[in-house]
């Protein structure tokens, strides 16, 4: 009896799978629609996957690899969330796989092999509105530890211009592995660009941003402050919904770059293809992210050693909303990213899941349906890092404490959703909601760190002195000597009216500089990118 | 029905096993000449200068071994002045003379190259994967089999840098002369085909 359930159970778990199958039947078909539009000639990946000695050749690394699911590249575990361009194998395929490398590798029958895939040798979306490339090629090293870099392409639009899609083409594709794609409206960094003899500047930073709220690059905006991202192996897409980014006027694109050694020197000087929509789209696209601000005002503070790490957070939305797509961002210690809806019915609707995470991934999904969550939905995001020397990608060893912060040593840890209003009318209603969670975030940090109650009841506009003190006491590496208490309110006044260089009560965008910008956005109520008498006294008349 | 076989197969391969475990393997033989891509013969296991020999497995367009490449150079030029031979193998039948030099200019690799289309020195070695690294002392005797370091966990989990130089500290044990110790390691990486290989080989 055992025996045979355990038997149904094997053949169950493999029916579709032939147990000698061949190429041209079998494997072709898993093979072209799966791999070969990246394992192909001019393509990032490094060897073609095209014909049967190509496949038959590498039939072990074929199994391997596919039954860890490193291959083909598709991160989200399956029933969280369905997205288009899904890449992931079946069980039955991978069975299917495994079986042609143990039996042999049969080629088959001639005429039962499908017709290998045609790719557009060019654009594929077509020929873009657009194309813009870094003015100057960027060496790669041969080896060394991977570079984050990042780099200017300046536009000089006389226009604003919203962004419906893109295709990232680079020149090096075995070194480049993700671009993310930043606008930057302030001027900085341009001047960084090439400030010490080569191109782009180190990391991720400098990036000025315009506070204008529901603009793509909110400081608040799910998209990370720009048009978004690409990874190998990505495919452009055009934004469902009519919807685009906003590229304003005079805005330089900032593209930060995550390259590997590959061994040999190589030369990358990227191209994007833009694709423009022709008016400004009905609906406006939010980010929110749980936990909110990448983590930053949730008091990520990981133990050395600790392998399960959690942070939690949830938002409801108070406007019913259509969620678009999602992603996540940690470091080289995230472990998992996980989201969940709880519908006001209590029904509960799984959302997104990365249960490996890898920071070469920094993926970002789009739903094959936009998910309708009703007003009164609450978001749950959690995720998980792991501090241990267990964890291969963790940079210490032994490892060290781990607090959040900028650099790629330090982390941060969000999912992250890009949703619309279902009524373009509660635009604004959702955007003070979304701002109203971090601001909750913080005072629930704070509360629980100095164990006193913090103002009272849910926040308001009018808090606004609180929910800065909080954050400032949450700014990774500094302020250590700022404590809730003393005449912080004079300090802070002071350093206001330093920023006021022209001396006419209020602070305008060019007068921000990078260091105060972090704090400005919680004086700058209406997100107007300026702070204005009316909000200065806000904080000095309390 | 065929059980006590199976269990005499069990018996003889666990004791195969413990002899590499314990022991060292027969030594390579002494006559072995390798002719490299230019033509010219080398005869590792004659010369009196040599302290040990290392065969290192290559594959043209796997990125794991091409990553190596700096590495694989840094240790030919240290090592071969300590009096360590070094030979770069392509055991990959698809990647000719002209390939293989091609590609040893594209990622500066300096080390003698030898293809090893028939698999001979890939069994005698008994490596599967590229890059991977054969080290044998001056009588021919394997005394390490494994990857370069532990720069790769696993595929696609990438240190940020190798925390054991495996094939360093196996060079470094055999030339301070101390009595070798067979050891092995898992190399990350492509696997070697032996699909076309007559069946007496593998």
């Amino acid at each position: 009896m055992a025996l045979a359930g355990f038997a149904a159970l094997q053949t169950g778990t493999t029916a579709a799978a032939k147990a000698k199958p061949t190429f041209t039947e079998d494997i072709a078909p898993i093979i072209y629609n799966n791999c070969t539009e990246c394992h192909r000639a001019g393509q990032a990946a490094p060897f073609t996957l095209q014909t049967y000695n190509d496949v038959k050749k590498r039939s072990r690394l074929i199994a391997k690899v596919t039954q860890d699911r490193y291959m083909p590249p598709w991160h989200p575990v399956e029933g969280h969330g369905k997205f288009i361009d899904e890449r992931r194998l079946t069980d039955d395929e991978l069975a299917t796989l495994k079986n042609w490398h143990k039996t042999g590798m049969t080629e088959g029958p001639a005429d039962k092999l499908p017709k290998p895939p045609k790719f557009a040798s060019d654009w594929l979306l077509g020929e873009p509105d657009m194309i813009v490339r870094m003015p100057k090629a960027y060496i790669m090293s041969a080896d060394g530890s991977d570079i984050y870099r990042s780099f200017v392409i300046p536009l000089d639009l006389k226009e604003d211009k919203w962004v419906a899609g893109f295709e990232v083409r680079p020149s090096a594709r075995a070194v480049l592995h993700h671009v993310i794609i930043r606008i930057d409206q302030s001027g900085e960094a341009r001047k960084a660009d090439g400030a010490k003899g080569t191109p782009g500047f180190s990391g991720m930073r400098g990036i000025g941003r315009s506070s204008r709220r529901g603009g793509s690059n909110d400081v608040f905006s799910g998209s990370l402050g720009g048009l978004g991202g690409w990874a190998v192996g990505g495919t452009p897409r055009i934004l469902p919904l009519g919807l685009a980014r906003k590229l304003p006027a005079g805005a330089d694109i900032v593209l930060n770059s995550h390259f590997h050694p590959s061994g040999k020197e190589e030369e990358e000087q990227t191209t994007i293809g833009l694709y423009f929509s022709d008016k400004k789209p009905d609906r406006t696209l939010i980010g929110f992210q749980v936990p909110p601000v990448f983590g930053s005002i949730s008091g990520l503070d990981i133990p050395a050693g600790e392998s399960n790490y959690e942070l939690k957070s949830k938002f409801t939305t108070p406007v019913d909303i259509d969620l678009i797509g999602v992603g996540a961002h940690m470091h080289y210690i995230g472990h998992t990213a996980k989201a969940h809806a709880t519908l006001p019915d209590s029904t509960i609707k799984p959302l997104f899941y990365i249960d490996d995470w890898d920071f070469n991934w920094q993926g970002r999904y789009i739903y094959d349906e936009p998910i309708r969550l009703p007003a009164g939905t609450t978001v749950e995001g959690t995720v998980s890092f792991d501090n241990s020397a267990a964890n291969p990608h963790n940079q210490f060893n032994p490892p060290r404490r781990v607090r959040w912060g900028l650099e790629s040593s330090d982390e941060m840890g969000s999912v992250i959703f890009s949703a619309v209003p279902a009524s373009e009318a509660d635009l604004d209603e959702f955007n003070a909601a979304v701002r109203d969670h971090a601001v909750d975030e913080a005072r629930l940090m704070a509360e629980r760190r100095f164990g006193s109650r913090v103002g009272s009841g849910r926040s308001g506009r009018g808090n606004i002195t609180d929910r800065l003190e909080q954050f400032r006491n949450r700014r990774p590496g500094g302020n250590t000597g700022s404590r809730l208490g003393g005449d912080w309110r004079g300090r802070l006044g002071e350093r206001l009216r330093k920023l006021d260089k022209n001396n006419n009560g209020e602070i305008e965008p060019d007068e921000i500089d990078e260091s105060s910008r972090r704090y400005i956005r919680f004086i700058d109520t209406n997100k107007d990118g300026r702070v204005s008498k009316e909000e200065l006294s806000q904080i000095s008349g309390r | 029905m065929n059980r006590p076989r199976q269990i005499i197969w069990f018996a003889a391969l666990l004791a195969l096993a413990g002899a590499w475990q314990t022991g060292l393997a027969a030594p390579a033989k002494e006559k072995l000449v390798l002719t490299d891509i230019n033509g010219k013969n080398h005869t590792p296991f004659t010369s009196s200068k040599t302290k040990a020999v290392v065969f290192l497995f290559l594959l043209r367009d796997c990125p794991v071994s091409n990553v190596y490449s700096p590495e694989i150079t840094r240790i030919h030029k240290e090592y071969s002045r300590k009096g360590v031979s070094l030979y770069l193998v392509h055991p990959d039948r698809d990647t000719n003379a002209k390939a293989a030099k091609a590609h040893a200019i594209e990622y500066k690799l300096t080390a003698p190259l030898v293809l090893d289309h028939e698999h001979k020195l890939t069994h005698l070695a008994g490596v599967e994967v590229t890059p991977e690294a054969a080290v044998f002392d001056k009588k021919g005797h394997l005394v390490y089999r494994g990857r370069i370091n532990n720069l790769y966990a696993d595929f696609g989990k990438k240190r940020a840098k190798p925390t054991q130089h495996d094939l360093r500290e196996s060079l470094d044990a055999l030339l301070s002369g101390r009595p070798p110790v067979m050891r092995t390691t898992k190399a990350v990486g492509c696997y070697i085909d032996f699909s076309n290989d007559k069946k007496s080989n593998k």
